[in-house]
């Protein structure tokens, strides 16, 4: 393939100076075509939705379309080696995932086929806080009875999977409570529920919106320090205060956009404008229509920057590390 | 199986083939399993036991049976018997590699454009040059149906190639 | 719970003024029943937005005829070339494909669809009225009763390698090691992966299913003018109207088979995580257990193609209870239908089916209607349908294995899936030249995992101890049945033979 460099080079720069003066203007107008947005988990899911009402409403302001790529597996590291792997350096290919689960992913085991500061999150769409569930069939009715419990007995305690910021928050107070708590990883929010609901286990945890109004459970607490829908989670505890657990809010769920690192480097302005017109959407009144027919709580909805993507990171990172035994089971 | 004496003993060696990758497979996986708690050992350890056992049962009564001449392990007909006669062994092989083609190529030449390839060769591999007519006619609908059903109704992400983009286009 | 009878035909009569939606998806289903990897699941996510712009009770309605139908769509290959469309379809072509390759293809076509629509009729009355019992199952049956349940699909390895018990362990033991590559649920260590990331999920089970079963078969047949043995071909010549009645009045003959089938389909449907591929397994299994002659099982026997069949559309109709009224679903299409729902706010629960009747008794009717509707829309086509055994093969292989490896590609769009059914054709074809029995290899290929999670997930809430296995009534009231239906064949070959001796004597 190699045998005539030359004459193909010769070949490149005559195609080059044929399409020379819109490679100018690609550099002039950017986007110059569709973005394209690498989305690690399964299409249907939770991400889908709140990049479609995102998306749908981004596009405007970039004028180009938004596509989203779909690459599930091993709880999104097939989706990041894919986009470090294949994602171009001209700020026009994005990750959009879940920094919650997927940060504490590297925290547990890092990727083999990049460094985790080779991208960043700049562009964060919400945050789910992650809550403390039961049944409303069990004996315990409150987050008292089940810290007075979980000092008794071990309690089994449900939750998507072991490395996920709700578990992280269980653990921390369980840990300040002095309560002994056994996690089960149940692999994903509908069998962490539906083992809640069926009995199996004493209580569960995950992001607030895969519980919130759901028949049959009850909030029991919320890893936060307010509580944005109270008419659905009447009288949660919101437990980094209540219990002075001395972490900031983790929310479960928080969705962002991230980057290359080298494309938001090679180039700052294009860059820039991904960042400008992002915070667009949020005040763009469509959002809050894309967001509300997507039936998704708006009070959930969180615009952050590159530097609350960079705190959420780095204190999701360190408190992460200090559990991490534990994480890994 | 084969109980009577006198009919020519029957060649094992294909059959080993099986047990020979289970058994090479669950020694790979054991090794990878050795830094991993107990509790995701377990079940492993309890099958890769069940399996090996049945291997060592298989290779038991294959000794058996060779030394009562009701069958032998050699390489001479071992291909013939797995493989069929030479024809349809290079037929079948050949298929192979055009199938291995085929997913090498999808990603670069996008989805119609290398199912209407491989069929169209796939149907000359099995019949010969002179059904040309027919390999294109069928090969042609396949691609096109295929275009039409997955891709323009369906909406489904198969790899686009110069086809599918010119098509996109077009339409 | 269970309506009053005028409730529920005035509901009969309300579905059936949702034909314009019932009739299209009924079409649709089949079609992608029959396509390898196009489940309904799958379908209904690429037209989820299609989905979410219907009305809530047009959509339930949408999904659940093309659900049903896809169920009896995913027959079609299983029995004519050997291609179970789904998972659900696995145990079909155990006795359906040795009856198509005979020649009675068109039979088995329609063995298959009465069974189906049979079984479909029967359970989805029976789930009707059983509503308020059955929705209780889920409550019942947690890690260690599923472990049981699983253990009964795996006995099925050793009934169906009956011919050579030692290949037939070999090949089930195998595919469950293979079912056992990727990550366990609850340390997420990466096992046996050969470093590939895209097996770190366990083995893509569909480009799995269509290698084993349809790529193998591919390269066997190619010696073949056609698929259809040679005795088959003659047998072929003379299709017309009359072997599709034959199927018909075969399955009409074996009704005690169909419904209590049928009916293990619907329970095992109820429970979530167990699905269709357990229950038709399962089914098989049980079937051969009870039969008078189960030595005919695997070379074509009807009865061997009316268990599955009719289980799998059990299930259909049990996977919807737990769904509606706990909001737990039973299998992958009910919890996309709950995905959707839940995107129209509909709250799951017993008061639906006062609070919105026409999705919760809606979805039944609808079911029935299209149970009825496929009576007549499919039976005739089996005519038609069997035609595809004549293709020619040089025409027939190089068409079955693009559109395969297709389907191989679709759940999750990786090439790299069409090189995992690949590999999984080479080991079919091989398995199948010597032997080894693929089904055998795909049951534990498919239950594997299956049977690790509830394991693994047992273990951690017992926090190690093995005593859990046996600490619940339910689980030990299994736990003797699968002893028993594992002894069973033994014990009776034992009490014959020994009944023999005595009248000898």
């Amino acid at each position: 393939m190699h045998k005539n460099t030359r004459r193909n080079f010769l070949k490149l720069s005559a195609a080059g100076l044929a399409i020379g003066l819109p490679g100018l203007s690609f550099g002039a107008t950017f986007p110059a075509r569709n973005m394209e947005v690498f989305i690690p988990t399964r299409a249907g899911g939770g991400a889908d939705r709140n990049f479609r009402s995102f998306a749908g409403v981004w596009k405007n302001h970039l004028d180009v379309d938004l596509e989203p790529a779909f690459y599930p597996g091993a709880a999104g590291r097939v989706g990041y080696e894919t986009y470090m792997g294949k994602a171009s350096d001209d700020c026009h290919d994005l990750i959009f995932g879940n920094m919650g689960p997927e940060v504490l992913n590297w925290v547990v085991k890092p990727p083999t086929s990049f460094s985790v500061d080779d991208y960043f999150y700049f562009l964060m769409v919400d945050a789910d806080p992650g809550c403390v569930f039961i049944s409303e069939k069990s004996s315990m009715k409150t987050l008292e009875d089940v810290i007075a419990e979980g000092k008794k007995r071990t309690l089994t305690i449900a939750t998507s999977r072991l490395a996920h910021p709700a578990s992280l928050g269980m653990l921390v107070l369980a840990n300040k409570m002095g309560m002994k708590v056994n996690l089960i990883p149940m692999s994903g929010g509908k069998n962490t529920r539906n083992g809640v609901l069926t009995g199996e286990v004493d209580l569960g945890v995950l992001p607030a919106t895969t519980v919130m109004g759901k028949k049959g459970i009850k909030i029991l607490g919320l890893f936060d320090e307010k509580n944005l829908v109270p008419e659905k989670m009447a009288g949660a505890t919101l437990i980094n205060t209540e219990y002075k657990l001395g972490i900031p809010p983790i929310a479960a769920g928080a969705r962002a956009f991230g980057i290359k690192k080298a494309a938001a480097d090679k180039y700052p302005d294009r860059f820039e404008k991904l960042v400008e017109t992002g915070m667009k959407v949020f005040k763009d009144p469509d959002y809050k229509v894309a967001v509300k027919k997507a039936k998704a709580p708006w009070a959930f909805i969180v615009a952050g920057g590159v530097n609350e993507c960079r705190d959420y990171v780095g204190n999701i990172t360190r408190i992460g590390k200090e559990y991490s035994g534990l994480l890994k089971g | 199986m084969n109980n009577d004496p006198q009919s020519k003993p029957r060649n094992i060696l294909p059959d080993c083939i099986i047990p020979a990758i289970a058994f090479a497979f669950t020694v790979y996986y054991l090794t990878t399993i050795t830094e991993v708690p107990w509790i995701s050992q377990a079940s492993a350890f309890v099958v890769s036991g069940l399996l090996m056992l049945s291997i060592l049962a298989f290779a038991v009564r294959t000794v058996w049976r060779i030394r009562q001449h009701r069958e032998t392990c050699q390489l001479s007909g071992a291909f013939e018997s797995l493989l069929g006669d030479i024809p349809t062994m290079l037929k079948r092989v050949a298929l192979l590699l055009l199938s291995i083609a085929f997913i090498w190529v999808i990603d670069n030449l996008g989805f119609t454009l290398s199912t209407f390839i491989f069929v169209f060769l796939g149907i000359l591999l099995l019949s010969s040059v002179e059904n040309w007519r027919n390999a294109l006619k069928v090969s042609l609908s396949c691609a096109v149906i295929g275009y039409v059903v997955f891709i323009y109704l369906f909406n489904t992400r198969f790899p686009a190639g110069p086809i599918e983009n010119w098509l996109k286009g077009v339409l | 719970m269970a309506p009053e009878l005028s409730v529920f035909l005035a509901l009969f009569a309300d579905t059936l003024s949702y034909w314009w939606v019932i009739i299209p998806a009924t079409i649709l289903g089949i079609v992608v029943g029959a396509i390898p990897g196009f489940s309904a699941a799958n379908t209904i996510i690429i037209l989820l937005p299609i989905t979410l712009a219907m009305e809530p009770a047009t959509g339930m309605i949408f999904m659940v005829v093309l659900y049903t139908a896809s169920r009896l769509g995913a027959g079609i290959p299983a029995i004519l070339v050997n291609i179970p469309g789904t998972a659900g379809a696995a145990a079909t072509p155990l006795d359906g494909y040795p009856m198509a390759v005979a020649g009675r293809g068109q039979q088995a076509l329609a063995i298959s669809f009465t069974a189906s629509v049979g079984a479909g009729i029967i359970t989805t009355i029976a789930a009707i009225i059983l509503i308020p019992w059955l929705s209780q199952v889920a409550y019942h049956l947690h890690s260690v009763e599923m472990i049981v349940v699983m253990l009964f699909g795996i006995s099925l390895i050793a009934t169906i390698s009956a011919a050579d018990k030692i290949k037939g362990l070999i090949a089930g033991f195998f595919g469950l090691m293979i079912g056992y590559i990727g990550a366990d649920v609850v340390y997420e260590a990466p096992r046996g992966s050969f470093g590939f990331l895209e097996l770190y999920d366990k083995v893509p089970l569909i480009p799995a299913l269509v290698g084993l079963f349809a790529i193998s078969e591919a390269f066997v047949v190619i010696e073949r003018n056609t698929i259809l043995s040679k005795e088959g071909e003659t047998g072929q010549q003379q299709a017309g109207w009359g072997p599709t009645l034959e199927g018909i009045r075969a399955t009409i003959v074996h009704w005690k088979e169909v419904i209590w089938t049928g009916m293990l389909g619907l329970v095992i449907g109820v429970i979530p995580g167990a699905g269709a591929a357990i229950a038709s397994f399962v089914a098989y299994q049980q079937s051969r257990l009870m039969s008078k002659t189960p030595e005919l099982y695997g070379s074509g026997h009807v009865p061997g193609l009316i268990a599955p069949e009719s289980a799998n559309n059990g299930v259909t109709s049990g996977t919807l209870i737990p769904l509606l009224i706990i909001g737990v679903p039973g299998g992958a299409t009910a919890a996309i239908m709950a995905v959707v729902l839940e995107y129209h706010g509909v709250n799951f629960g017993p008061d639906l089916f006062e609070s919105e009747p026409m999705i919760a008794y809606g979805s039944f009717t609808a079911m029935l209607v299209t149970y009825v509707l496929l009576g007549f829309l499919i039976l005739p086509l089996t005519r038609y349908f069997s035609r595809v055994m004549v293709v020619p093969t040089l025409y027939m292989v190089p068409i079955l294995i693009a559109f395969t490896l297709v389907g191989a590609f679709v759940p999750r769009a990786y090439v790299f899936d069409m090189g995992v059914a690949i590999v999984f054709g080479i080991i079919g074809y091989i398995a199948r030249r010597t032997g080894y029995h693929v089904a055998a290899i795909l049951i534990g290929v498919i239950l594997g995992p299956l049977l690790e999670n509830y394991f693994l997930r047992a273990l951690r809430i017992s926090q190690g101890d093995l005593g859990v296995l046996f600490s619940s009534t339910i689980g030990n009231i299994l736990w003797v049945l699968l002893l028993l239906s594992v002894l069973a064949p033994g014990l009776k070959r034992f009490l014959t033979s020994s009944r023999k001796t005595r009248n000898a004597d």
